[in-house]
C-alpha cells in the first residue's frame, strides 16, 4: 500500500544535482490517438525539479515518431487478444515501446536515479502504471517511486491499492502548475508543445472531472500573459516549435484573458500554428475573438456540443450550455472566416451515457451535420471524481463487478444499464453510430462536405428515397 | 506555330512506322482529378516500344506520371468556370522544366528517328501537344507520333492541334498477356494489365514473372469475354495452385455482372488464383431505362461473389453506376446508387464521356466527363452532379473497412430515418434553449 501525498502538501527538497528519472509509461488500450498527448505535466514538473537543482532525464514510452505514430503491439488479456464486448471484438493493444525495449531503457540511463516520477493519465491506464511500476521497482530497487497525474488523482485510494509505488500524489503540485514544459528532455524536440493559460472551471458537469481535478474548487486562475508569451517564444526560439496547443479547463472564462495573449502574438509577428482540441465554452465566443483567434493561428476551432437539447444539458448541470448559444457561437465563427462543412469548424457530439436518448443523440449528429458540417464522436467514459461516476459506482463496481479498466468508454460500460430502455440495443449499435458520425463527414464536393439535410436537388432526393426505400425494404 | 500536316502526308508517313531509335513518351496530363493514379500506365506506348524493340530498334521511355513510389507531382492550372463555378485544373506530372531538361540529357547520346507520344483520352491533349513542343525544340528533325484515344477519336483535332507528324488512331500492334515494364528503370510501377484469353498458359506464365520481376506487385486482369476465356482461367488457376502461385490482380470494370451470373462458375477460380477486388463494369451501354435490372443484376452478382468468400460491405466487390448520360434521371441515379449502397456498400461513380461527335461545338477540355458535359442537356448543373459524387463518397465511406447501409436494419440507420424523417436539425427554441443563462433551480 503507497502512501497518499497531496500534491498541494509536497514538499521537495533541495537536489543538489541528483537525478530524477521521469516516466510517461505505455498504456494498454483498444485505440489510441498521438495527437496532442504530451505528458505535459510531467513536463512541467521536470522544470520544478531542475530549479531545485535535481537532474532529470525522461524515458517517454509513448513518445510518437515523425510521422506521428505510436509503437504498438498486440496485447493478450486473459489468454486473449481482444475484449468480446457483447457483440464486438476490441483488440487489445500495448501503445508505446514495449517492456523489453523499456527494461533496455532502464538499464541504458548514465546514472542511477534515486527517484522516479512516474505520471498516469487516464484512469482506464492503470495497469501499465502498475506494471512500470515493477519493472522501475526490478531495474532500481532502492529507488524511492512517486506516481502522480489524473489517475492518482482522481482514484488515489485505488492508486495506493494497486499500482505499488512508494507515493500516491493526488491532486495539483502548486509549484509546477505554472512551469513551462520541458522539451530539453527529448533528443528530437517534439512537432508541437502543450500549452495553458488558466486553470480552473466554475461550472460542475455532470461528467467532468476538472472540479476534483482542482481540489473542489471553482476558481478560474490564469497564468500572466508575459509568463504564456515568454514561454512561446522560447519554444519558438529554442526548438523551432510553431504548433501549439491550449489544453484548458475552460480558456475563456478569464473573459479577455485569451484573447490579450494572441494580440501580443499578433503583435509580436509571431506565425503559429494554434489549436484547442478540447474545446471552448460557446457563451464566449464572440466574433472579435474568433477574428483574433483566426489571425493569430487558430485554423481549426473545436466547439463542444455534447448535445442538441436544453432539457438534456440542465440534467447534466450544463446550463451555461445551450445550442442557443452553439448558434451564435457559429455566426460569429463564420463572419470571423471559419467556413462550415470544411473542418475549420468540429463539433462534439457525447453519446454512451446512463439513461441517454439515442433519438436525442441522433437528433444532435443530425443538427452538427447541418449547421457545422464536421462531426467529432465523443465516447462516454465515467470518470472517478465526476457526479456521474459517484451516482453510478455501486451499479459500475458492485452490481458489474468492474474495476476502472473495464469504464473504459469503448467498452461501452453503460450497454447493459441502457438495456433497461432499449433491450434490444448491442455494442455494435454503439459501433454503428459511431461510424455513421464518421462517414457524414467524409463527402465533399467543391472543397466542402455534403450536407445530407440541405435544400439541394442531390441531398433532398436522397432524403426522399431513403424514406421511400426503407419502407420498401422492409414490406419486401 | 505548331506543325501540321495534311491526310495525304500522314498516310504517307504512316506508312514508315518503323524506326531504329524510338523515344516514348507518356505525357503529363491536364484534369481537374486524377482516378487510379496507381493504374495510370501507358500500355499502348509500352506495347509499341516492346514491338519496336522486337524489331531491333533503340527504345527509350519518357514518362512524365509515372514518379516512383513519390506522388504524382501537380502543378496548378487556371480554374475552368462551369455553370458560376470555378473548378481547380491540374496538370499532372513532372514540370515542364525538368521534361525538358529530361530530354535535352538524353539528347546528349540518343537522336530518334521517331517520337511516340501517348494520349489516352482527347481531353488529355494539352498534355500531348505539351510534350511534342518541347520534344520538336530538342529534335527539330525528328518525326513525331501521337497515338491512343485522342489520336483514335479526334483524329481532326490531332491533326490541327497536336503539332505531331502523323496520328496513329489503332497502331499495329502485338498483344502480349502482360505490360512490358521493362523500359522502367528498377524500382518502376508495381501495376501492370493481365491477358490471359488467346495466350498459352506457359506465355502467360512466363510474362507474369517477367513482369514482377520489373517490378509489378499487381494486375489488373483485362477480360473480354468471360465465358470465352473461363476455360483458360480455370487452366491458369489449376497450373497456378500446382506451381504454388498466386496472381494478385483486380477486375477494375472489364466484365459485366450480368456475365459473372453466366459464368459464375468461374468465381471460385478466380478467387483461387489471386482476385482481391473485382469492379463490375458500370451500365453506360445498357438503357437509360433498365436501372432496376442492372442494379439486380450487380446485386445478383456480389452475392455470387460473397458465398465465394468476399467480405460484404468492403471494397472488394464493387459496383459501378454510370452519371452524365444524355438523358438520364436523376432520381433514378440516387436510387440505384442507395440500393446498391444498401446491398453491396461499394459503389464506383463513373462519369459519362462523350464522343468529340456529341458535343461538336464544345471543346475538347469542356468535354472531359467530369464535368458532366451533358449536365444541360439533362437539365442538371455541375452543383448537381459534384453532389452526387459527394453523396456517393459518404455511401462508399468506409469506418472499420465497412460502410454504412443507410436502408440497413441497424438500430443506428432506423434512428437516422426516424431523425430525417422528423427533420430534427430544424430544432426551435423549445428544444435549443436560449443564449440568456437559465436561473439554477430555486432562484
Amino acid at each position: 500500500m503507497s502512501t497518499i501525498l497531496q500534491g498541494k502538501d509536497l514538499v521537495v527538497p533541495d537536489g543538489s544535482g541528483e537525478t530524477i528519472l521521469l516516466i510517461n509509461p505505455p498504456i494498454y488500450d483498444a485505440q489510441y490517438w498521438s495527437r496532442w498527448s504530451q505528458p505535459a505535466g510531467l513536463l512541467r514538473i521536470s522544470t520544478f525539479l531542475k530549479q531545485l537543482g535535481y537532474k532529470t532525464t525522461l524515458i517517454d514510452c509513448m513518445e510518437a515518431d515523425a510521422a506521428g505514430r505510436v509503437k504498438k503491439s498486440l496485447r493478450k488479456v486473459g489468454g486473449s487478444w481482444y475484449i468480446q464486448r457483447d457483440d464486438i471484438r476490441r483488440t487489445q493493444w500495448h501503445f508505446g515501446i514495449s517492456w523489453d525495449e523499456f527494461r533496455q531503457r532502464l538499464a541504458g540511463l548514465d546514472a542511477k536515479p534515486t527517484q522516479v516520477w512516474i505520471t498516469s493519465i487516464m484512469t482506464y491506464w492503470w495497469e501499465s502504471t502498475r506494471d512500470a511500476v515493477a519493472e522501475v521497482k526490478k531495474a532500481f530497487p532502492n529507488a524511492t517511486v512517486f506516481v502522480g497525474g489524473i489517475y492518482p488523482t482522481l482514484a488515489p485510494e485505488h492508486a495506493a491499492a494497486h499500482l505499488g509505488a512508494d507515493f500516491v500524489v493526488a491532486g495539483e503540485i502548486p509549484q509546477a502548475s505554472e512551469q513551462w514544459t520541458d522539451l530539453d528532455l527529448y533528443e528530437t524536440p517534439p512537432s508541437y508543445a502543450i500549452l495553458a493559460t488558466t486553470r480552473g472551471c466554475p461550472w460542475d458537469c455532470v461528467y467532468c472531472a476538472a472540479r476534483t481535478l482542482n481540489g473542489g474548487s471553482a476558481k478560474v486562475r490564469g497564468r500572466s500573459t508575459e509568463d504564456v508569451i515568454k514561454e512561446i517564444e522560447d519554444k519558438v526560439a529554442r526548438f523551432g516549435t510553431s504548433r501549439f496547443g491550449f489544453y484548458e479547463d475552460n480558456a475563456l472564462v478569464l473573459r479577455g484573458h485569451l484573447q490579450e495573449i494572441l494580440q501580443v502574438l499578433l503583435d509580436r509577428k509571431l506565425k503559429l500554428d494554434l489549436y484547442a482540441p478540447e474545446g471552448f465554452e460557446t457563451r464566449f465566443l464572440t466574433e472579435e475573438l474568433l477574428k483574433v483567434m483566426k489571425k493569430a493561428g487558430f485554423k481549426r476551432i473545436h466547439l463542444p456540443f455534447e448535445t442538441l437539447k436544453m432539457d438534456t444539458n440542465i440534467g447534466w448541470n450544463r446550463r451555461h450550455a445551450s445550442t442557443a448559444s452553439f448558434d451564435r457561437a457559429l455566426d460569429a465563427a463564420k463572419a470571423a472566416g471559419f467556413k462550415t462543412h470544411t473542418q475549420d469548424l468540429n463539433a462534439f457530439v457525447l453519446f454512451g451515457l446512463p439513461d441517454e436518448s439515442l433519438d436525442d443523440i441522433m437528433d444532435s449528429v443530425l443538427y452538427v451535420h447541418n449547421t457545422v458540417g464536421s462531426v467529432v464522436p465523443m465516447l462516454f467514459t465515467p470518470v472517478p471524481g465526476t457526479h456521474i461516476y459517484k451516482q453510478h459506482a455501486p451499479y459500475l463496481h458492485e452490481e458489474m463487478n468492474w474495476d476502472l479498466q473495464n469504464l473504459n468508454g469503448k467498452l461501452l460500460p453503460f450497454l447493459e444499464y441502457n438495456r433497461n430502455q432499449r433491450p434490444e440495443l448491442r455494442a455494435s449499435d454503439y459501433l454503428e453510430l459511431e461510424k455513421l458520425m464518421s462517414v457524414l463527414n467524409d463527402g465533399k464536393f467543391m472543397s466542402q462536405a455534403l450536407n445530407l439535410c440541405s435544400e439541394s436537388r442531390v441531398t433532398s432526393t436522397f432524403r426522399a428515397v431513403m424514406l421511400d426505400k426503407r419502407l420498401h425494404v422492409r414490406a419486401s | 506555330m505548331p506543325h501540321r500536316c495534311t491526310m495525304q502526308q500522314r498516310t504517307k508517313i504512316r506508312a514508315r512506322f518503323s524506326s531504329e531509335r524510338v523515344l516514348l513518351i507518356n505525357p503529363a496530363i491536364y484534369d481537374i482529378r486524377l482516378h487510379w493514379p496507381k493504374w495510370q500506365i501507358p500500355a499502348t506506348l509500352l506495347q509499341i516500344g516492346a514491338d519496336k524493340r522486337a524489331d531491333g530498334a533503340d527504345v527509350r521511355l519518357v514518362d512524365l506520371v509515372w514518379c516512383g513510389t513519390k506522388r504524382i507531382p501537380r502543378q496548378q492550372q487556371p480554374c475552368i468556370l462551369v455553370d458560376g463555378s470555378a473548378i481547380q485544373s491540374w496538370r499532372f506530372g513532372s514540370d515542364v522544366k525538368s521534361f525538358v531538361e529530361r530530354l535535352k540529357a538524353l539528347a546528349t547520346d540518343f537522336e530518334p528517328d521517331l517520337v511516340v507520344v501517348e494520349c489516352f483520352t482527347t481531353f488529355w491533349w494539352q498534355g500531348a501537344a505539351e510534350a511534342i513542343r518541347c520534344a520538336r525544340a530538342v529534335w527539330p528533325n525528328c518525326e513525331i507520333a501521337v497515338v491512343g484515344g485522342y489520336a483514335e477519336f479526334a483524329q481532326e483535332h490531332a491533326g490541327k492541334h497536336s503539332g505531331a507528324d502523323f496520328i496513329q488512331p489503332k497502331p499495329p500492334l502485338a498483344e502480349t498477356p502482360t505490360t512490358n515494364l521493362t523500359f522502367y528503370p528498377a524500382g518502376g510501377p508495381k501495376t501492370a494489365q493481365l491477358r490471359v484469353g488467346g495466350h498459352e498458359l506457359e506465355a502467360v506464365l512466363d510474362a507474369v514473372t517477367a513482369c514482377r520481376k520489373s517490378g509489378a506487385e499487381e494486375f489488373s486482369l483485362e477480360i473480354r469475354n468471360l465465358g470465352k476465356e473461363k476455360a483458360a482461367l480455370a487452366r491458369l488457376r489449376e497450373e497456378c495452385a500446382r506451381r504454388k502461385i498466386t496472381i494478385p490482380f483486380d477486375i477494375l470494370g472489364c466484365v459485366q455482372a450480368e456475365d459473372f451470373i453466366r459464368n459464375s462458375d468461374c468465381i471460385s477460380d478466380l478467387r483461387a488464383l489471386g482476385m482481391r477486388h473485382v469492379v463490375f463494369a458500370d451500365d453506360r451501354s445498357g438503357s437509360l431505362c433498365s436501372s432496376e435490372a442492372f442494379v439486380g443484376s450487380c446485386i445478383e452478382a456480389a452475392e455470387l461473389f460473397y458465398a465465394a468468400g468476399y467480405k460484404r460491405r468492403t471494397d472488394t466487390v464493387t459496383a459501378s453506376l454510370c452519371i452524365g448520360r444524355p438523358g438520364e434521371d436523376l432520381r433514378d441515379r440516387i436510387e440505384a446508387v442507395t440500393l446498391l449502397n444498401h446491398h453491396i456498400g461499394s459503389t464506383i461513380l463513373w462519369p459519362y464521356q462523350p464522343l468529340p461527335s456529341e458535343l461538336p461545338d464544345q471543346s475538347l477540355e469542356l468535354q472531359n466527363g467530369k464535368l458532366f458535359p451533358m449536365r444541360e442537356q439533362n437539365g442538371l448543373a455541375y452543383k448537381d452532379y459534384a453532389e452526387l459524387v459527394a453523396l456517393n463518397a459518404v455511401l462508399n465511406s468506409r469506418y472499420r473497412d465497412c460502410s454504412f447501409d443507410f436502408l440497413g436494419e441497424s438500430l443506428t440507420a432506423r434512428l437516422l430515418s426516424e431523425s430525417v424523417s422528423r427533420e430534427a436539425w430544424n430544432a426551435d427554441e423549445s428544444v435549443k434553449g436560449s443564449t440568456v443563462l437559465p436561473m439554477r433551480a430555486g432562484q
